[in-house]
């Protein structure tokens, strides 16, 4: 494309006139089509896009106004190939080469945008045409970047047109070396390799050497992985880097120029290579440029596939030839480096704010960016996150921008976890930290690094251990050896830590982890071995509990280190119910022993079969493929088959155990334990406040998610084992909690979290304010009268949720939830919410009241719209009030339902210790409060959770009591039932999505209670578990 | 992870497991003329090594002594180069090679397992070529196209979003 | 001068000077491994590591230099605990089998142990390296001790030039080694340099050991061993005596206390070398003005030369077998410039083979030769296929110095009380030339007091011209000996100037080879040895061995060469003896059949 007359260029008239042959040879192009070229782009067909625009453009007989660009990387790889139109500045994105077609005829010439090929916005789900309002770019501001995406990487005289080797002359024609160090030094400048080390500082020092035998190294290794912004420079604008290491060589007086490129980048090579004959040919490079003494070359020197050569002292060892093998610093590269020469090695990103800073001056520089961290940076987004690709943006950034705002937040909407930058010489950024601004020096204090900008977002499905694992492989294979602490400590860190992931791991082997840590950063003699303990010693500071879980309990909450479970789900799942078995039995026709199966680990599998929130679907590898194996409705359809058919037996109790055991509470937690320490033969009372049993599952689950009628079957299988159920018995009022500690060896507190927070604002005690539970609990007990008009209810979670679905089928024609978060940020599960809206709940999101008044009897809800604001701890989005931005709802009943929390006041004469906001203070193993014999446990231990969490509690509980009382902690589970081996595709698995349960339509719901999910037929349920991959087969 | 040089020694015999030899006198020729353009640059010889490599895809013990002799360095120091950098291999390399990206990104989306399943697949471990020398098999630490991940490459060829469960009809088109 | 505190004490010390010299100047110990003064300065380890003030990190004290106003803590709680550390990674890979090793006692890494009194070892895991590379008669490779310091590869390729080991592959499993190939079949000179520097047991002498032991065994066997010179200067060593003790005597008799049959003097065949190489110089001399036609064939009958050798010039020594086989891989083309005579140990060992067996009525299948010697190239030697006739070695087993003193350990032979005893005849005489064959300069000066005297009739007086510009220990000298006022049969070398050169360590060689190859080479004879500092520090002699440990020895034999009454080799009366029953004539027939020998190209890679 570029036919630039090629003629010396030795003064500015000359650049001046390479330009406007630039503009001569484009000036009847009307649109102009830059089609990113980048390599991710380019390995997607855009080479066959590229080629179908030239048959389509010549087709439509626009080849001579229409100019198509080849630009490096626009940045946005994650939804390549990618091209923007000019002048309308519209970016079309995954695109095949079949659509360029429409793109032509449609918009080139008609001049009609082709939304469904423009970028979606993914919550909205709407286009996005304007390149400018995408928040990918929009946010962005790009210096070394300016180039790429812009202009066609192959044009010198466009680059030249568009301000190029300005600086170049400049700084050899206009300026001596002195007056050029000053300026970089003056605009604060600092390394972008990963180090940070003040560029004008280390120019100066090389400056200061005599001789013009001198080296400029442009390190382009981009060994840390995750990281790809050098490779986007040197494809997309390599004139950029030979124009910074021009003014580097003019600085610092040298003549030699080298570019170390890994061997991965290929194309990097290529691009480089004829970017460099380029400007030889016109003199450029070579002896008295621009006239002047001053000569410089730059030859190209490719890696071989070694990290460590991105040490500079390694480096230079490549260079010349030699094992990639650091030396000892001092002596420093600039007064002794390459062939023993005083050299400067600077990254690609830094020598390419260098012409920038020289045309438009270190105080323009300065404006960008933050004290001590000037300027901008380009993070290499990657990971678990929606946009992955380049952005660049102003140093100060906060890492929650980075993540959520421009790079679109997690992957399938899962939860954030860890932001790694600095890859195996880093550290991890949490959710605490994405209100911190990302420069160098705020970096340093969280025990991260800047690094290359490799960012790495990794969500809740990620083992800390194994990360710290993966990086330590990664130094230990990269390390080149030389040195005691680094060549034989990364081995031993790495078998610790394997260990550990393995299940085999021992007490004191994270004090020995951090012992190596400290002394192989204080003693290996080079930057890998001194950087390589950081993501191990950033994994322990922020998630140490995560490596006591692997080597106390043997348990990995990711569910990645598969030594330690059968499968992810098992692992997933609170009560660890052996998923694949039952699996296996309803593949095989025997629902009934998989519902006997299942109630070896948890006695309600009915029940659980209809409302938990199943994070073993999550866990599921069937999700990689197609869709994750409907679990919960094959594990209702066993447990339905099973009551349905009459044979749920009671199981023998095997032994009696002397020993009274008091239980407040008849939820799920406490009749979980009930249940397992009756089997184990322990006399077992258990005293419930409320007229029925079954606590939130009674009072607080309305009837047409759990009927009634499932979960009292459910609850006489324990009562028939010879448990004692004292309904309307309220400790503290009917028995008082010391007579409970005398009459039982043991006490398990099981109340939950009965009382309902207010919202504290004026007006909530008028009548016709119900709280949730209170409203839930007399809708369930069978206490209230039909209710008509609008019901406004406040909150986020499953309660407000239940009541609002619930005050539907009270009568209520309109009902609105308010939240003062977004939707996407409530806790409440996501399936009942779709299935609220299917109802006809409206969900306002971003309003949160302020005061209730009571007017012509109504009441009218006074609330204030709300904006985003920084990030909580727990990652998810905090709201600020906009200003002056009200509203008013009318209802005739508002229902706030903002959580739950404990009343343990009836123990307070025992003393038993409580946290600030509540709930129960136990010891993480026996779950024993600081009260010799009174265990705690569920909601009432944890504030508002789930049930399976709570059958868990129940679980380890009885355990604990068992154990308390002097028995082995070994929970009687009834006899072994063999499970079939299962019937598995062979070869590659066939895709076949989940099989359909069958739901009641949202309009036949209306006032009915009847349940709305209706379970699966018979059919449906064996083909769904024959889905299964059985990952617990190996 | 280069192969480790020294089988256990008995006196007499060689070192060198049995390789192939696939020297012929037209490489013999071209690698003098790359010997020879280097000839006395000694700090050259990594990119000698590349340009060498590229002739075989491997480099054979008789290409490594023609280096050494040619550029004037000892045997053991080009050879000690040639098992410090991760790209060079003195192990013959299939028709095509495959590369699973574990750098950060792709292992964070899953690069483990599509690793795991290739070598199920191939039945060769890291560094190991088929039997049939229709494939090799090595891991690559970042090819820079993480926007991808998980990534695989095939000689040049890059394939995105690799999923575990579908390595047959990747492989497939590779002959 | 740079002023600079450690631990407390201000101390002041040239620019350039690291920490570790400025603490070891202030009697401050700092522990070391890698670092080995002169050869290894490469920071390995990390085992010096000192805390250095407004250093984020643990300092090297053997590569950082000091500099203006630092204060260095060399014994703080961080530096100890960082080096036990360091020293229990180590270990754990490393085999503890130090009971049955070979360096038991006399290991470096055992004494860094004792130093630290580090009593735990909590990092086990894999081993890196398990390879023993057997293949060479000469030296042991035994990757599993390896505890990468480099020392090895240093001196190999800084000190001597060779190249033949380097570090291969890269991290946990780094190993040092000659490639994919066995070390016999490697470029490899065998000097052994990397023998003496090794800190553990991952590189030695082949062992010798077993094999004179059973011989000596054996009834059915005369065992006779001989010691070359550099021997007596160093074996004192192996018992603590200090070194540069002259222990011949006690040597003698510790000798026989092992029972060998009879024990000769190395020294008797270097006398017998100058006489060949002497008279092979000569005759070269006399070819090459016969080239030039400035000598007529009466002259060349009346010198009594027999049939005269090709006039390749310059003629170079051949009695470092270390030395020949890195000529035969590196130069094979320049191998006519050899002397073709056979190293003195292996004429000994040729006459007692034939004519001390003819003389005693031996059946030489029956008797056994052992070389007591500095060096391991030796053992090779001995297995080259010329130095052998009829499927009889010369010599059937070579022992270092070191491995000397194990056996003496191992017979409870109480060195230091020895009482003096005198070597056997006929070939334990000698003269002064030959004691000071063992060190760089020596063979010159030996050959020269011998050809000076047949060329001009006069005697090479010891002291005036000791050709003091060859003495020493620079790694290269040269010097031009005038022939003045020569014999009538000589007149054709009235006025020639001699130019010779001397050097030891392959390094030097290699430049002086460099220059024959170009064609340039200004020299007539050059003297070279494969060691630096000639034989005296040999790759088979007690470590360690250091500069001042190299002059001491130097010195001891050139006070033994100064107490002979004879220190011209021709003078010595059993050199006359053995030309007379046996020989003939210098260069003369039977002498080419056992004393001199030839060579073979070898690849260079």
């Amino acid at each position: 494309m570029s036919e630039t007359t090629v003629r010396a260029i030795t003064t500015a008239d000359d650049l001046d006139a390479m330009r406007d042959d630039y503009l001569e040879r484009t000036k009847d192009v009307t649109l102009t089509v830059m089609l990113c070229s980048g390599a991710s782009c380019l390995s997607s067909q855009a080479d066959e896009i590229e080629d179908a625009l030239a048959r389509e453009l010549t087709a439509a007989g626009l080849s001579g106004t229409a100019l198509v660009k080849h630009t490096g990387c626009i940045g946005a790889c994650g939804v390549g190939p990618a091209l923007i139109v000019e002048p309308d500045g519209v970016f079309y994105c995954h695109l095949k080469p079949g659509d360029v077609h429409e793109i032509v005829t449609e918009h080139l010439v008609n001049g009609r945008v082709v939304e469904h090929l423009c970028y979606h916005d993914r919550d909205t789900g709407q286009a996005v045409p304007a390149f400018d309002d995408i928040p990918f770019f929009a946010r962005q501001r790009r210096i070394v970047l300016r180039n790429c995406g812009r202009a066609d990487y192959g044009d010198l005289g466009e680059y030249i047109a568009r301000g190029g080797y300005r600086a170049a002359f400049k700084a050899i024609t206009e300026m001596t070396s002195q007056q050029v160090v000053d300026e970089i030094t003056a605009s604060g400048l600092r390394g972008r390799g990963g180090g940070g080390f003040p560029t004008g500082r280390k120019w100066a020092m090389a400056a200061a050497r005599p001789g013009d035998e001198k080296y400029v190294i442009c390190n382009g290794d981009e060994g840390d992985p995750g990281a790809f912004m050098d490779r986007s420079v040197l494809e997309g604008d390599p004139h950029s880097v030979i124009e910074g290491m021009l003014v580097a060589g003019r600085a610092i007086g040298a003549r030699h120029g080298v570019v170390y490129v890994r061997a991965e980048y290929p194309l990097a090579v290529e691009r480089l290579k004829a970017a460099l004959d380029q400007a030889r040919d016109v003199g450029l490079l070579g002896e008295h440029l621009f006239g002047t003494e001053q000569a410089f070359d730059i030859e190209i020197r490719i890696g071989a596939g070694a990290f460590v050569c991105g040490e500079e002292t390694a480096l230079m060892s490549s260079v010349e030839g030699r094992r990639g093998e650091p030396h000892q610093k001092p002596p420093y590269p600039c007064d002794s480096g390459l062939f023993g020469r005083p050299t400067i090695i600077n990254n690609v990103e830094t020598l390419a704010s260098v012409a920038p800073i020289i045309s438009r001056g270190s105080a323009w520089y300065r404006s960008i960016g933050v004290e001590g961290s000037p300027g901008t940076k380009v993070f290499a987004l990657a990971g678990d996150i929606e946009n992955t690709g380049l952005v660049e943006v102003p140093m100060g950034v906060t890492l929650g921008e980075v993540v959520f705002d421009i790079g679109g937040g997690i992957l399938g909407g899962k939860q954030f976890k860890v932001a790694q930058t600095g890859g195996p010489s880093g550290g991890c950024l949490t959710a605490e930290h994405l209100n911190t601004a990302i420069d160098y020096d705020s970096l340093v204090k969280l025990g991260a690094i800047m690094g290359s900008g490799g960012l790495v977002v990794m969500d809740s499905d990620t083992c800390m251990v194994d990360v710290a694992k993966y990086f330590m492989q990664f130094c230990a294979n990269e390390s080149c050896g030389k040195c005691v602490p680094c060549r034989i400590g990364t081995t031993r860190m790495l078998e610790i830590l394997t260990r550990i992931t393995d299940g085999e791991g021992r007490e004191g082997d994270v004090e020995r982890l951090i012992e190596l840590c400290d002394v192989v950063k204080d003693t290996a003699l080079c930057g890998l071995g001194q950087t390589a303990p950081n993501p191990v010693l950033s994994t322990i500071r922020y998630f140490r509990e995560e490596y006591d879980e692997h080597i106390r309990d043997h348990y990995c909450r990711a569910g990645k280190c598969s030594a330690l479970f059968v499968a992810p789900c098992v692992n997933a799942c609170p009560a660890h119910v052996d998923v694949p078995a039952y699996l296996s039995l309803v593949a095989a026709g025997r629902p009934l022993d998989a519902y006997r199966l299942i109630r070896q680990e948890n006695p309600f599998p009915s029940v659980c079969g209809r409302v938990c929130t199943h994070p073993c679907e999550l866990a599921c590898r069937r999700g990689q493929l197609d869709e994750p194996i409907d679990i919960r409705a094959v594990k209702r359809y066993a447990a339905d088959t099973a009551y349905e058919s009459g044979a749920v037996g009671t199981e023998p109790i095997p032994g009696h155990r002397d020993g009274s055991v008091g239980i407040i509470g008849a939820g799920p937690s406490g009749l979980t334990a009930a249940y397992y320490l009756r089997l184990r033969g322990y006399e077992v009372d258990v005293y419930e406040e409320q007229p029925v049993a079954g606590g939130m599952l009674a009072v607080g689950i309305p009837e047409f998610r759990l009927p009634k009628s499932a979960l009292q079957r459910e609850i006489d299988t324990i009562r028939v084992t010879g448990v004692r159920i004292h309904t309307g018995v309220a400790v503290g009022r009917d028995v008082s909690f010391d007579d409970l500690m005398t009459r039982h060896d043991a006490l398990y507190v099981a109340v939950g979290t009965q009382l309902s927070w207010t919202l504290g604002i004026p007006g909530e005690d008028l009548p016709g304010v119900v709280h949730g539970l209170e409203y839930l609990r007399r809708v369930n007990l069978g206490g209230t009268s039909p209710q008509s008009g609008s019901v406004v209810v406040v909150g986020g979670g499953n309660t407000a949720v239940d009541a609002a679905r619930t005050a539907l089928r009270e009568g209520a024609e309109h009902v609105t939830i308010l939240y003062r978060r977004r939707i996407m940020d409530m806790p409440a599960d996501a399936e009942e919410i779709a299935e609220a809206r299917d109802e006809g709940v409206v969900i306002r999101e971003l309003v949160s009241p302020v005061a209730i008044e009571a007017s012509d009897g109504r009441l009218a809800v006074h609330c204030q719209r709300m904006a985003l604001g920084g990030f909580g701890k727990d990652g998810r989005r905090r709201t600020v009030p906009e200003p002056d931005a009200d509203e008013v709802f009318m209802a005739d009943l508002v229902i706030p339902a903002v959580s739950q929390f404990v009343d343990s006041s009836f123990t307070s004469p025992a003393g038993v210790r409580v946290t600030s906001v509540g709930t129960f203070e136990v010891d993480g193993t026996t779950s024993m409060t600081n009260v010799p014999g009174v265990f705690a446990g569920g909601d009432a231990l944890r504030g508002p959770d789930v049930v399976i969490t709570a059958i868990a509690d129940g679980k380890k509980v009885a355990s604990s009591v068992d154990r308390y009382l002097g028995g082995d902690g070994e929970l009687w589970k009834g006899p072994a039932i063999d499970v079939p081996e299962p019937v598995l595709d062979d070869g590659d698995t066939r895709e076949h999505g989940r099989f359909g349960m069958c739901y009641l339509a949202p309009e036949r719901r209306g006032r009915s209670y009847d349940e709305v999910a209706q379970g699966y037929h018979r059919v449906d349920a064996v083909a769904e578990s024959m889905r299964c991959l059985h990952c617990d087969r190996r | 992870m280069t192969t480790t040089e020294l089988s256990p020694a008995s006196p007499g015999t060689s070192a060198r497991p049995e390789l192939p030899d696939d020297m012929t006198d037209d490489v013999r020729t071209r690698l003098g003329q790359i010997v020879a353009r280097h000839q006395d640059h000694p700090d050259e010889l990594i990119q000698v090594l590349h340009e060498a490599q590229a002739l075989l895809g491997w480099l054979p013990h008789e290409m490594l002594t023609t280096i050494a002799t040619g550029m004037g360095l000892p045997y053991s120091r080009v050879r000690g180069v040639v098992t410090f950098y991760s790209l060079f291999t003195t192990v013959p390399r299939g028709r095509h090679t495959i590369h699973s990206c574990l750098g950060t990104a792709c292992y964070v989306r899953g690069g483990r397992d599509v690793l795991a399943k290739l070598s199920d697949t191939l039945g060769i471990d890291e560094d190991e070529t088929t039997p049939d020398r229709r494939f090799s098999l090595g891991v690559v630490r970042c090819v820079g196209a993480c926007g991808l991940a998980p990534v695989v490459t095939v000689d040049d060829d890059v394939h995105k979003r690799v999923n575990p469960n579908k390595i047959n009809d990747l492989l497939e088109r590779y002959v | 001068m740079v002023h600079l505190e450690i631990n407390g004490h201000v101390t002041e010390v040239e620019p350039g000077t690291t920490i570790l010299q400025a603490a070891q100047r202030e009697h401050i110990e700092i522990p070391t491994m890698c670092y080995l003064e002169g050869v290894n300065q490469v920071g390995a380890c990390r085992m010096c590591a000192v805390e250095v003030e407004g250093r984020p990190r643990l300092m090297t004290a053997c590569e950082t230099e000091a500099t203006e106003g630092m204060v260095v803590r060399t014994n703080s709680a961080r530096a100890r605990h960082a080096r036990e550390v360091l020293f229990e990674l180590m270990m754990s890979d490393h085999p503890a089998d130090c009971l049955h090793c070979a360096r038991d006692g006399d290991c470096e890494l055992q004494d860094l142990g004792r130093t630290l009194g580090v009593s735990t070892s909590r990092f086990a895991g894999k081993m890196s390296r398990s390879q023993v590379d057997d293949s060479s008669r000469a030296i042991v490779l035994d990757a599993s001790k390896c505890i990468l310091c480099r020392r090895c590869v240093s001196v190999c390729n800084e000190v001597q030039g060779v190249g033949a080991l380097s570090v291969q592959n890269r991290g946990f499993h780094s190993q040092v080694g000659p490639g994919d190939l066995l070390l016999d079949q490697a470029a490899c000179a065998l000097c052994g340099q990397c023998t003496v520097v090794c800190p553990v047991d991952a590189i030695h002498e082949a062992d010798g050991t077993r094999a004179v032991w059973q011989a000596l065994a054996d009834p059915s066997k005369t065992v006779v061993v001989q010691a070359a010179p550099a021997v007596r200067a160093a074996l004192g060593e192996e018992f603590g005596l200090p070194a540069g003790t002259l222990v011949t005597g006690k040597m003698v008799s510790a000798l026989r206390e092992l029972g060998f049959d009879h024990v000769f003097d190395t020294n008797f065949a270097a006398d017998l070398t100058i006489m060949e190489e002497g008279y092979e110089l000569l005759g070269r001399l006399v070819a090459h003005f016969r080239g030039l036609g400035l000598v007529d064939d009466e002259q060349v009958a009346a010198l009594g030369l027999a049939d005269l050798p090709e006039p390749t010039l310059p003629m170079i020594t051949s009695c470092s077998p270390g030395w020949i086989k890195y000529v035969e891989h590196f130069y094979p083309e320049h191998l006519a410039h050899l002397s073709s005579c056979k190293s003195p140990h292996m004429m000994l060992g040729a006459l007692t083979k034939t004519w001390l067996a003819q003389r005693q009525g031996l059946d030489p299948h029956d008797v056994v030769t052992v070389s007591v010697m500095p060096c391991t190239a030796k053992k090779f030697e001995v297995g080259r296929p010329e130095m052998s006739r009829d499927g009889i070695p010369d010599v059937d087993a070579v022992l270092t110095t070191r491995e000397l003193g194990r056996m003496l350990h191992q017979a409870g032979v109480d060195f230091t009380h020895l009482p003096d005893d005198e070597f056997d005849n006929p070939m334990g005489v000698s003269t002064g030339a030959a004691d000071i064959f063992g060190t760089t300069g020596g063979v010159t000066e030996a050959a020269l007091r011998t050809v000076y005297e047949v060329v001009t009739g006069r005697v090479l007086p010891y002291d005036a011209i000791q050709l003091t510009a060859i003495r020493g220990l620079e790694r290269m000298k040269s010097a031009t000996i005038r022939l003045e006022g020569v014999l009538p049969q000589w007149s054709f070398l009235e006025g020639v100037d001699v130019p010779i050169a001397v050097t030891s360590g392959l390094k030097g060689a290699a430049v002086l080879m460099d220059q024959i190859v170009a064609g340039d080479s200004p020299y007539l004879f050059i003297e070279v040895m494969g060691c630096p500092g000639g034989c005296i520090s040999g790759g088979g002699q007690p470590r360690p061995t250091t500069d001042e440990i190299r002059r001491r020895r130097m010195a001891a034999l050139y006070r033994e060469d100064a107490g002979k009454p004879l220190r011209r080799s021709h003078t010595s009366p059993a050199i006359q003896q053995v030309y007379a029953e046996f020989l003939g004539s210098p260069d003369g027939h039977v002498s080419h059949e056992l004393l001199h020998t030839r060579y073979t190209a070898r690849r260079p890679v």
